[in-house]
């Protein structure tokens, strides 16, 4: 431990963006008072921003502008720069690195040597010996500063320009010195201009647009020599033709500086080659970040993953988050060509057969645009021409945010209703939510108050906390009011507020410890407070783990669940019986005729779900309802199995392919009142006509030709629309009714609470639950099936209860004394 | 314990009538309170609707010391009565289990209660506060339609 306060050395090799980020970030964690921090930098300047560059050089920037940290910055900050010296070796056993000067000792080491220009094997390149590496006069590579302002020198005198490399570097620099008054020509090997990020399509397109600047492009061409003696005359090309030209810049790709940590003994591959945690490989001292470092086998040469890696750094080597960790990066760029727009990220096409693509092409006006999408995440974007979608396209790709259904909105803004104005437009009266009468004005308030958490404002001003509908544009709202100063909310994952776990981590904990009741959880999980809004999320957990053996405490239900009816908006109850698959008979017609006339029910009401609503009936008079009515009850008020539409079928149907109606009553009976995170309804048709609207369900079944059932999940018709997905098509009605319940039983032990089918399917993707459910990937199938068996074999109709009440006055709205 | 004057202790029911962390809506002279029994111990008792929509609070979910009213999910604390912010908060009554388990209120003697009905008014009016508020139907009431 160094210097005489105590503080440990940090020695940065490298003064580039990568070392200076690294250093700013350990900096901001406090790490000017753990550290004597000494920077080693080969450019005589403080660090500037290499980004901008071919604005230097198009005239657009001056050079002055880019620079990030003026001398000034290290003094200020206690930083030693060590400016224009060279560390040429060093020892990591006795941890000092050698420059020309002398030797310095180090207890940490960060290596952010960068990367060079790569020159190809072209002949008469250099000037002299190549191992110099001094090329030719009126040969350039473009990387620096220095290399910036020779080119600009030399484009005063000379003409025309030669640019090897089409990639976006090239194309920068050919327009640069365009704008300089050169002509410029881009020799290009690949038969498309920026090849490793375009397809065929947006790389013609972009071609298109390059060229009707002035710009000249040579596809498919590889560069063989160098002509001219004391200065650069032309360029040969393999196939033996000629290009005239007075300069010519070399922009194709950087190879990481490897060799001092090679000499060192570093492992060093392509880069030198670090772990999650940024240390290099087996060293517990030297860390390397930047371009020169090789994390996971990829090299990056974007400035987003710099930052990234410079931040995990930091986090380690000052122990302010000593379980950072670096994963890799997305890789998104912006092509800096003034008169031409273009973003890239991800992937240029599809890899996958699965893949979705969405692409848009009017060659006319030079836009191009695609949108590739993998299980229902964005995994690769071009926008060129037209970059209305860029930060929704960006944000979609870095955060693996849900995606619009329909798939064009990726690429427009659509006409229509509010959603899908842009949420800046919105007036601030604009009622965003419309069951709480929430305004954009008042969410926006609300962040401004200091509420930076979706979930925090969410509760706060009650927007998005109706039917939900409108979650997705609050969120926006949110995010825009923040201005992207949005707090990560650690609790957004949690499957309660009130106990730090998701549902997985929930489920393994509460069966490690034996827990079997719902205050049994709030005791040993969340230090004994009691979370009443909570409660019914952990009784259905607790149910589904436990099955027969959850201690039931009857507080912990939902009034719903208490009392075996819907409370309605007066405190009276809907009472809704079973009617499997809606078939009912003249006997149980009659039996609730009976009823309504002798409890005089102020409302009959055939449901959506094909069965008979009584409503307004008091509490004190269920059970006696139930027990003249003679009928199990149909679950119309549980998060639970609720009803199976069906429609005629094959029995009177002249249409019909398939007995809808026996198999919807055998899916009911079986499954009845099962405990579900949200609502289940299910649908069977009889044929594609979808009269029973199974399409939409949660679960549906459709007849086809050949007696054999489609079977579609994730469908909705409520406050959200949606087709549902075809999961399979099954052969049997057996098969049908297992694979219903395999499904189900997927979805209640992997879906939150109150996350319907809809929303689920969405997050797990369609592949995902086929893989699970149908081919059974993860041989999980079996235990899947008798774990549906025993929560079916458990059930118990809850009306029977009128015999018997389970807590005191449990049907009494009010306890006589 | 020793009551103020303009206050009357009074035995309304017995501990034994009320599950653990539930409520039950008694009938003290004439008046409706709603009474909950707290897991932690003790008691607790409140005006019987909800101040928003009328909503039957005895029938609510409780947690702690907190209330939530069944119909959309509005939330009250047991112990002052204040509900969320901007929001109207509820009556709440002193009250007590005794040794024998006897629930003890202390009320105002100048009648101020609401005034009782045996069975759940359908048709009654609603408070002073429903007027004004806005339609709500928060999704963990799980209120929605029937079927």
């Amino acid at each position: 431990m160094a210097d005489g306060h105590g503080r440990a050395r940090l020695v940065v090799v490298g003064n580039g963006m990568a070392g200076a980020r690294a250093v700013e970030e350990v900096l901001q964690r406090g790490g000017g008072e753990q550290f004597e921090i000494t920077v080693f930098g080969d450019e005589p300047y403080g660090n500037y921003n290499r980004i901008s560059l071919s604005n230097v050089l198009a005239g657009s920037e001056d050079s002055r502008d880019i620079f990030l940290n003026p001398l000034d910055w290290y003094e200020e900050n206690g930083v030693r720069l060590e400016a224009g010296s060279r560390v040429t070796a060093v020892d990591r056993f006795a941890r000092t690195v050698r420059t020309a000067e002398g030797v310095h000792g180090y207890e940490h080491l960060i290596l952010a040597t960068g990367s060079r220009p790569w020159i190809p094997p072209v002949d008469h390149v250099y000037a002299g010996d190549p191992e110099q590496g001094k090329l030719r006069p009126g040969a350039f590579g473009f990387r620096t500063l220095r290399d910036c302002d020779e080119m600009l020198a030399w484009a005063e005198q000379a003409s025309h320009v030669a640019v090897v490399g089409g990639g976006l570097l090239g194309l920068e620099a050919a327009r640069g010195l365009l704008e300089r008054g050169m002509k410029a020509t881009v020799v290009h090997r690949s038969d498309r201009v920026m090849n490793v990020q375009l397809d065929h399509e947006a790389a013609a397109t972009l071609r298109r647009a390059v060229t009707s600047m002035g710009i000249d492009v040579l596809l498919g061409t590889s560069t063989s020599a160098v002509l001219g003696e004391e200065r650069v005359e032309g360029l040969r090309f393999s196939d033996g033709s000629e290009l005239g030209c007075d300069m010519v810049v070399f922009a194709t790709g950087i190879r990481p500086n490897v060799e001092l940590g090679a000499r060192a003994g570093l492992a060093v591959e392509r880069g030198i080659v670090v772990g999650d945690t940024m240390r290099v490989l087996d060293e517990d001292h030297v860390w390397a970040v930047g371009e020169c470092c090789q994390h996971r086998g990829e090299l990056y040469g974007l400035v987003g993953p710099v930052w990234e890696q410079a931040t995990v750094l930091a986090d380690r080597i000052t122990g302010a988050d000593p379980s950072a960790e670096y994963h890799g990066s997305k890789l998104a760029t912006k092509l800096k060509v003034s008169g031409v727009e273009l973003a890239a990220m991800g992937l240029p096409g599809p890899e996958h057969p699965h893949d979705e693509v969405v692409r848009f092409s009017e060659p006319s006006r030079s836009v191009y645009k695609t949108a590739i999408v993998r299980d229902g995440k964005l995994v690769g974007a071009t926008l060129l021409g037209d970059m209305s979608k860029v930060s929704f396209l960006m944000q979609a790709f870095d955060r693996g945010t849900v995606l619009p259904e329909e798939r064009v909105s990726l690429l427009f803004d659509l006409g229509g209703p509010p959603a899908q104005v842009s949420v800046a437009e919105l007036p601030d009266d604009a009622q965003v939510c419309n069951c709480n009468g929430v305004t954009k004005g008042d969410i926006r308030s609300c962040v401004t108050g200091g509420e930076k958490t979706l979930r925090g404002v969410m509760a706060k001003t009650r927007a998005g906390s109706g039917c939900g509908s409108c979650e997705s544009q609050v969120s926006d709202i949110v995010e825009w009011a923040a201005g992207g100063a949005l707090d990560d909310d650690p609790a957004a994952g949690w499957y309660v507020p009130s106990v730090p776990m998701s549902k997985p981590e929930l489920m393994a904990a509460v069966r490690e410890r034996g827990l079997r009741s719902v205050s049994a959880v709030f005791e040993a999980l969340a230090d004994g407070t009691q979370d009443a809004k909570a409660k019914p999320a952990l009784a259905s957990l607790l149910r589904l783990v436990w099955g027969a053996d959850y201690e039931d405490e009857r507080d912990a239900r939902f009034i719903n669940d208490r009392v075996h009816a819907n409370i309605q908006k007066d405190g009276t109850f809907s009472v809704v019986p079973r009617i499997s698959g809606g078939v009912t008979s003249a006997g149980q017609l009659r039996r609730i005729a009976d009823v309504v006339e002798k409890y005089e029910i102020p409302m009959v009401k055939v449901t959506g779900g094909q069965r008979i609503d009584l409503l307004g009936v008091p509490k004190e008079q269920l059970p006696a309802v139930w027990k003249d009515l003679d009928m199990p009850s149909g679950y119309a008020y549980g998060k639970s199995f609720r009803t199976v539409k069906t429609c005629v079928g094959s029995d009177f149907c002249r249409f019909g392919v398939g007995d809808s109606t026996r198999l919807g009553i055998t899916l009911e009976e079986r499954y009845k009142g099962l405990e579900s995170p949200a609502k289940l309804k299910l649908g069977v048709a009889g044929c594609p006509r979808n009269c029973s609207e199974a399409m939409v369900k949660d679960v549906g079944f459709v007849a086809v030709e050949g007696g054999r059932w489609e079977m579609y999940v994730g469908g909705a018709a409520g406050a959200h629309v949606r087709k549902g997905d075809l999961l399979c098509t099954l052969d049997t009605e057996a098969e049908a009714v297992l694979l219903a319940g395999r499904f189900m039983q997927y979805y209640r032990e992997n879906a939150k609470w109150l996350e319907r089918t809809y929303t689920f399917m969405q997050r797990v993707s369609l592949d995902e639950a086929r893989a699970v459910v149908v081919e059974d990937r993860d041989r999980d199938a079996a235990r899947l099936d008798a774990a549906m068996e025993a929560s079916v074999a458990a059930y118990r109709d809850p009306w029977l209860e009128a015999e018997a009440a389970v807590t005191p006055n449990q049907f009494l709205s009010v306890v006589k004394q | 314990m020793s009551v103020p004057s303009g206050e009357v202790e009074r035995t309304v029911g017995h501990i034994s009538t009320i599950p653990i962390d539930e409520g039950r809506m008694l009938r003290v002279d004439g008046h409706l309170v709603a009474v909950f029994h707290l897991r932690g111990g003790g008691v607790r008792a409140t005006q019987p609707w909800c101040p928003h929509r009328r909503g039957p609070l005895a029938d609510g979910l409780v947690g702690g010391t907190t209330l939530v009213c069944p119909l959309h999910a509005r939330t009250f604390s047991l112990d002052g009565g204040e509900a969320g912010p901007g929001e109207v908060g509820i009556r709440i009554y002193r009250a007590r289990v005794d040794d024998d388990g006897a629930i003890l209120l202390t009320l105002p003697v100048d009648g101020s209660l609401p005034a009782c009905s045996d069975s759940v008014p359908a048709d009654a009016p609603p408070g002073p506060q429903a007027a004004a508020a806005p339609f709500a139907g928060e999704r963990p009431g799980q209120g929605e339609g029937s079927d």
